[in-house]
């Protein structure tokens, strides 16, 4: 017999694995590992996920969803242990457990509902008045991060997260100045005279605020004062082509556009001071939290009212605040 | 000796929850009028919260 020396085959490379890196990493490793996948350097992978962040927030899904189904790269392009999904619903052999799946989705539900109450709870705390509450809430969460983190209770890093959800939104609401006085939904009025134009003027929480004035007679030389308060919603008011406007807005976030004087963005503060003449005035003191806030002369002028929207084009809208100079005739 | 080391100061969370009383403060304040809170204000203030506790939680962990 003739003896075979039988060598053993040489390893044929498996196929391309991507994982993430162990030691090119700023907060997974998916943007390394991704270099290393596509032997390119990682900092281009980094500037486009900066990039995505901005451009819809498309990284803000696929780094947490790389993250969660990759394992980590132990240095020699093998997987060091299981990827952090199946490490949650399976454990550390890595083998996906049915009773760990439901706990880990009824986790996950109950901790969106319990942030979701959290965020709504602090916004309607704020807007309702409350805002004090929301603060000294917000400052005992504080403190007892606080304490523990003085005596090194790691979890209490935890309590951190609650403390974000609650600042973000309530600190949002005080910043815009939303007030929740005034009723929710659609509120339409058409006042059709001067006395029965309320002394508060029209309010509303959240929701679509028009008040037409068009039948209402103003009388020359007089000017009548109209305070408008919007928590979060659209307000449109329409007045009389023969009115001269004076506003005074603010907004905390939104939109405003006073007989086509418009500004947007964040702490708006606009005034509009009618030149002399004597046609009557409207003086309108506007407030809007988050919105937006439109005076017109017709309904079809105004972007927000969906039954006209899309109408105007004949051409009027340019002649605005005509009143106020003298050129508006009845 | 492993439970003296589990005590240490946590300084991530120390200024985590610094910032979040400071915003706490803040609102508090705007609440009961003493300031006027403004988007101008509070978008810094949030942001250099959310930075301090970002930089204390990289240096922990340069430290580490």
């Amino acid at each position: 017999m003739t003896e075979q020396s039988e060598q053993p085959p040489e390893p044929t490379p498996g196929p391309r694995r991507f994982l993430r890196s162990r030691d090119d990493r700023i907060v997974a490793g998916v943007c390394g590992g991704l270099g290393r996948y596509f032997n390119a350097d990682p900092v281009l992978f980094r500037v486009g996920a900066v990039v995505l962040v901005f451009l819809g927030g498309v990284a803000f899904l696929a780094y947490p969803a790389l993250w969660l189904f990759t394992s980590v790269d132990d240095g020699t392009g093998e997987p060091s242990r299981p990827s952090p999904i199946r490490r949650v619903l399976g454990g550390a052999d890595g083998r996906i457990k049915a009773g760990r799946v439901a706990a880990v989705i009824a986790a996950i539900v109950g901790g969106a509902l319990a942030l979701m109450a959290l965020v709504i709870g602090a916004v309607w705390a704020t807007a309702s008045g409350g805002g004090a509450w929301v603060a000294a809430v917000l400052i005992a969460i504080g403190l007892g991060a606080v304490a523990g983190a003085l005596t090194g209770r790691r979890r209490a890093a935890w309590l951190l997260v609650p403390a974000l959800v609650i600042a973000a939104p309530a600190g949002f609401v005080a910043a815009a100045d939303v007030r929740f006085d005034g009723g929710f939904g659609d509120k339409h009025y058409r006042p059709t005279a001067l006395s029965t134009l309320p002394a508060h003027g029209y309010k509303i929480s959240a929701g679509r605020l028009r008040v037409d004035l068009r039948d209402v007679s103003f009388v020359r030389g007089t000017t009548t004062r109209l305070p408008i308060q919007v928590g979060m919603g659209a307000a449109t008011i329409i007045v009389p082509r023969q009115v001269c406007v004076q506003s005074d807005t603010h907004l905390g976030a939104g939109y405003v556009n006073v007989l086509g004087d418009e500004e947007g963005g964040l702490d708006v503060n606009r005034d509009l001071d009618g030149a002399g003449s004597a046609a009557p005035r409207v003086q309108l003191k506007a407030k809007v939290g988050m919105g937006a806030l439109e005076v017109v002369h017709r309904p079809q002028d105004s972007q927000f009212d969906d039954r006209h929207h899309g109408r105007s084009g004949s051409g009027d809208s340019t002649v605005e605040n005509a009143a106020c100079s003298g050129a508006a005739t009845e | 000796m492993r439970r003296s080391g589990s005590k240490r100061l946590d300084v991530p969370t120390l200024v985590g929850g610094l910032a979040a009383t400071g915003v706490g403060v803040l609102l508090l304040l705007d609440s009961v009028g003493a300031i006027r809170l403004s988007f101008g204000w509070l978008g810094p203030a949030l942001f250099a919260a959310i930075g301090a506790y970002l930089l204390a939680a990289g240096l922990a962990k340069r430290h580490r």
